[in-house]
């Protein structure tokens, strides 16, 4: 008899075994966005997220740490923490790592078990990220926003968007150096400009002199706010007919120029200007002492569109002229590295360059092979940084915040059509820690939302204008013009 | 002694009853296309952060009550009820709202509501939310009169109420509308094809066949590829020039255009043009979203074996009432076989290596598509048209020759072009052989060779000569190729 009951024990024990998973990280899997194993700034708002499968639908979440803990319930899988509990939670555990379970009730009463882990760094993120909503339609626009989020919660406040500027097109917000008063973007359109916000006044430029074909495209600040340097690009969009790859948008003509605000002088360079190769993403280094871009030999476009690969390269700036230096030096060497680059952007203490990486050309966007890469201006050596890179989606269009720990990122990861904004923690030896995407209140807002999320640019304080400044700006306000110079 | 209100407008009911008929008629019978249409290009999804949307937008009510309906105005039956209904309930608030001031004239104001909202209702753009904005509005209000006696807290607050819910500042301002015809003939063409109703697609083309219309040419054309007579039927419809062959992708063409370019790239195989077409159509819409685009974007991932992408709209189609089953029989843990099967046939189409072009590059695209599978036939007849219809005949004996499979003769159309190149460049019987001609039709040709030659030469002006030669010859590609004329007023 003692037999039998120590048989139906261990058969009963084996049932109950085989009903509860193992206990590791990898028990994320069914929850959306993945941010097991991510390090998260301490003032980010709650990481509410999907649990996918029908046994989530009402699981018990809890969230613990060393010195507290949060428990909710899924409603039909969401995953919703409280605001201020979730604060109050991450201020405590700075430099700790959480544990979140999952317990879900089964049918015949029986629970399993998941549990997955993040860590929440010392350092705080910007309280600020602005971006571009827009339509992923291939080479029109319509309805386009410019919206400035508060990572801290769930605030949304529209900078500029179509209704009020009757439906112009318009480029992605970039702040300088991460500061909340110094900011550009392009409105284009009739009545269109580039807007500048700079030390609480905004302006709207005519970027653009007779020698230029089109306006001012891609740009970025110098340090001091008194210059800002741009490349006008003639941009092509094509179709490509293979498989997903939809697009190549690529540049038949560009030219590199730095603007002066003050003394309203668009000034280029022969160095550029004299040559027919392709220049464009433009940076400054931190120290406003270089200019970095990305430059590509002259090919036959489109039917060389594989051969056009962009290096990174840099020219002397002497701030006291105005003027660019009088040679080009190479940074990457695209030819040496196989690739093409784009779109580099400097942390604030200027030790680490970050860009993307493309087997070819120079639109990111539309390469689903493109990563960010980043280079240790102190070694030379550059980091692929593995942890960033999603399968069959770019990652592009990133920005650093204030403090130089946190990057902000533009990736179609999930459905490599719709871009969502990812932040991941940088340390001060440049590792990178896995991504986790942008928070939303409702956490199934990034998987019905039908619009991509552009140009994630990081800010420490919000920016001075809405859409009722840029209106005024552009129905009532003449745009200044500048007048063009060509250094020696 | 005063008769009691509710006699004294007794017949109302029965008018309200007639009104509604006639509604029910029109919109059943004469204007189903519209309201099909509307309901494709709209999206209504049972999901916590939509729903809760809408309440902090304006109208919250209206528009709830509005966008659920409109998912239901392709039922036939179902969809002109609705709108019917609507539109009579409202006559008989705005009836009962002023009956009770200028009696039966109250009829003038209430059909004149009626008239100009049925106007409205017949455009695209005009959402059921607006005419249901102006039935909770004149409801609240009557019943906040009716109350007004007996309390005056109570129908400030249920005015209050009625005006949060009904829309205080969303009055969407349109033009009046009026049904539109021609707009509906576009439209219930799409319609059938959409659903793959062949046999009614073909009676609605033929009606309008002496319209001359490019709209109409396309479906034709979509219609005669779809059961690979392109090459024998191509003169048998107006055809103006390469026009015909596909519909524009501009930023004048309106987003029904746009969208419906997109049903020929998808049917040669051409899926970033299909895309991008059902993507911009999508983006101009009235709400820059819909159930069938979002379908047809899931459909171009899933043949694109791009299952990443396809699950994005198929989880968004999961949260609608009436494609949820669709989607789900479109994920790719759930596919039946005939789904699969459907898939790996798309599948056999597409292009298996790269170029960069420029959007609507119609001839690039399609030659791009033969000469990477010379198996797809739709691709194939619709780039011959292609050379054909701009006249093209070396282009089209050079594509002949490379993508036509050997043993086959050639379809009618072709063969009449073949004739034509044979003929210009002296070319003989060994050509004709070669080629496989008909007998019948290179005898034909000789006669219209004949004929043709006389033009000028006789007693009968040139006019009657090419008439008389028209009655005989004009559905071959040999009139067509000495005589048609491209017409810019069209």
């Amino acid at each position: 008899m003692e037999g039998k009951v120590r048989w139906w024990c261990i058969f009963l024990s084996l049932m109950l075994m085989a009903c509860t998973t193992s206990v590791s990280d990898n028990g994320a899997d069914a929850v959306v966005p993945d941010f097991a194993g991510a390090v998260v700034p301490y003032n980010i708002a709650p990481l509410n997220f999907c649990l996918d499968g029908k046994a989530y639908a009402r699981a018990k979440v809890e969230v613990n740490g060393e010195h507290g803990s949060i428990a909710v319930r899924a409603h039909n899988g969401r995953v919703m923490f409280p605001k201020k509990k979730w604060h109050r939670l991450l201020e405590a555990e700075k430099g700790n790592t959480l544990t979140v379970s999952l317990e879900v009730e089964k049918s015949k009463g029986r629970k399993v078990e998941k549990f997955f882990s993040f860590t929440v760094s010392l350092d705080s993120i910007d309280r600020y990220v602005t971006y571009r909503i827009i339509d992923p339609s291939f080479e029109v626009w319509h309805k386009v926003e410019i919206r400035e989020r508060d990572l801290t919660g769930w605030g949304e406040r529209v900078l500029s968007d179509w209704k009020h500027t009757d439906n112009s097109c318009m480029n992605c917000h970039v702040h300088g150096s991460a500061r909340g008063n110094l900011s550009f973007f392009h409105l284009r359109g009739p009545k269109g400009g580039t807007i500048l916000n700079r030390d609480g006044s905004l302006r709207k430029l005519t970027l653009k002199t007779d020698d230029m074909p089109v306006a001012a495209t891609y740009g970025d600040f110098h340090p001091s706010g008194r210059f800002a340097v741009f490349t006008w690009n003639t941009v092509i969009p094509s179709l490509r007919a293979l498989g997903s790859h939809r697009m190549e948008v690529y540049d038949t003509a560009s030219d590199m120029l730095v603007a002066d605000f003050d003394a309203h002088t668009i000034c280029f360079s022969r160095l550029t200007s004299e040559t027919d190769a392709y220049e464009t993403f433009p940076t400054f280094s931190p120290d406003g002492q270089y200019i970095y871009f990305c430059r590509a030999s002259y090919h036959p476009l489109p039917d060389s569109v594989r051969q056009t690969c962009y290096s990174l390269v840099r020219i002397p700036f002497d701030e006291q002229t105005g003027t660019q230096g009088d040679s080009i030096e190479m940074v990457w060497d695209a030819e040496q590295e196989g690739g093409s680059a784009s779109f580099p952007k400097f942390s604030p203490d200027g030790r680490f360059l970050l860009f993307c990486r493309s087997d070819y050309g120079t639109f990111p966007i539309w390469h689903r092979e493109t990563r960010l890469m980043m280079m240790d201006m102190k070694t030379g050596v550059v980091d692929s940084l593995e942890v960033l890179r999603a399968e069959d989606a770019s990652s592009s269009y990133h920005s650093w915040s204030s403090n130089g720990r946190w990057i902000a990122f533009a990736s179609k990861r999930g459905d490599g059509m719709f871009g969502r904004v990812w932040m991941a923690h940088v340390d001060a030896d440049g590792r990178v820690a896995k991504p986790f995407r942008l928070p939303q209140r409702d956490p199934e807002h990034d998987r019905l939302f039908l619009r991509s999320y552009n140009l994630p640019d990081l800010g420490d304080t919000p920016v001075p204008f809405d859409v009722r400044d840029i209106r005024r700006l552009r129905n009532r306000v003449a745009a200044e013009m500048f007048t063009s110079a060509t250094q020696p | 002694m005063s008769t009691p209100p509710k006699q004294r407008f007794q017949g109302i009911g029965w008018l309200a009853l007639a009104g509604c008929l006639v509604l029910f008629v029109f919109f059943q019978f004469f204007y189903r296309a519209h309201l099909c249409h509307r309901e494709q290009f709209s999206l209504f999804l049972w999901a916590a952060e939509p729903l809760k949307a809408y309440w902090t937008a304006r109208a919250p009510l209206a528009r709830l009550i509005g966008d659920f309906l409109t998912q239901f105005l392709g039922f036939t039956v179902v969809g002109p009820l609705i709108i019917s209904l609507m539109l009579t309930v409202l006559g008989v608030l705005i009836f009962k709202l002023f009956a009770r001031y200028i009696k039966w004239w109250a009829l003038v104001p209430a059909l004149l509501v009626v008239v100009v909202e049925t106007g409205r209702q017949c455009g695209l753009t005009y959402p059921l939310s607006s005419t249901l904005q102006l039935v909770g509005l004149v409801a609240t209000l009557i019943v906040a009169i009716k109350l007004i006696r007996k309390s005056f807290c109570l129908p400030v607050l249920i005015l209050a109420a009625g005006l949060w819910l009904f829309g205080w500042g969303d009055w969407v301002k349109r033009d009046v509308n009026h049904p539109e015809m021609r707009v509906e003939h576009m439209l219930a063409v799409d319609n059938d094809w959409y659903h793959g109703r062949d046999a009614s697609l073909q009676r609605r083309l033929d009606s309008q066949a002496d319209k001359n219309s490019r709209f109409d040419a396309y479906y034709q054309n979509l219609l005669w590829a779809s059961h690979y007579r392109l090459g024998d039927e191509l003169m048998h419809y107006y055809q103006p020039f390469q026009l015909g062959l596909f519909l524009p992708v501009e930023a004048t063409a309106s987003y029904q255009l746009a969208y419906m370019s997109g049903e020929m790239w998808f049917q040669v195989g051409d899926l970033t043009n299909a895309e991008h077409s059902v993507l911009l159509g999508m983006l101009f819409s009235p709400n820059s979203v819909g159930s069938r685009p979002l379908k047809r974007l899931a459909e171009i991932s899933l043949i694109r074996g791009d299952e990443a992408a396809a699950m994005k709209y198929l989880r968004v189609l999961e949260k609608t009432f009436l494609y949820r089953r669709w989607a789900r029989v479109h994920m790719p843990q759930n596919r039946p076989k005939e789904v699969a099967r459907w898939l790996d046939m798309k599948r056999t189409l597409l292009c298996t290596t790269d170029t960069v072009r420029a959007p609507m590059d119609v001839g690039c695209a399609l030659r791009h598509l033969v000469e990477d599978n010379p198996d797809n036939v739709f691709a194939r007849d619709y780039l011959f048209s292609f050379d054909l219809l701009a006249k093209d005949i070396e282009t089209f004996r050079e594509d002949y020759l490379r993508y036509h499979p050997d043993g086959l003769p050639p379809q009618r159309v072709w063969a009449e072009a073949l004739l034509l190149w044979i003929a210009s460049h002296g070319q003989g019987e060994r050509e004709l052989a070669e080629l496989d001609i008909p007998v019948d039709i290179a005898n034909s040709f000789v006669r219209f060779m004949e004929e043709y030659g006389k033009i000028g030469t006789g007693i009968l002006p040139a006019d009657r000569q090419i008439a008389r030669l028209q009655q005989t010859y004009g559905k071959t590609y040999w009139f067509f190729y000495h005589f048609a004329e491209m017409n810019n007023g069209r």
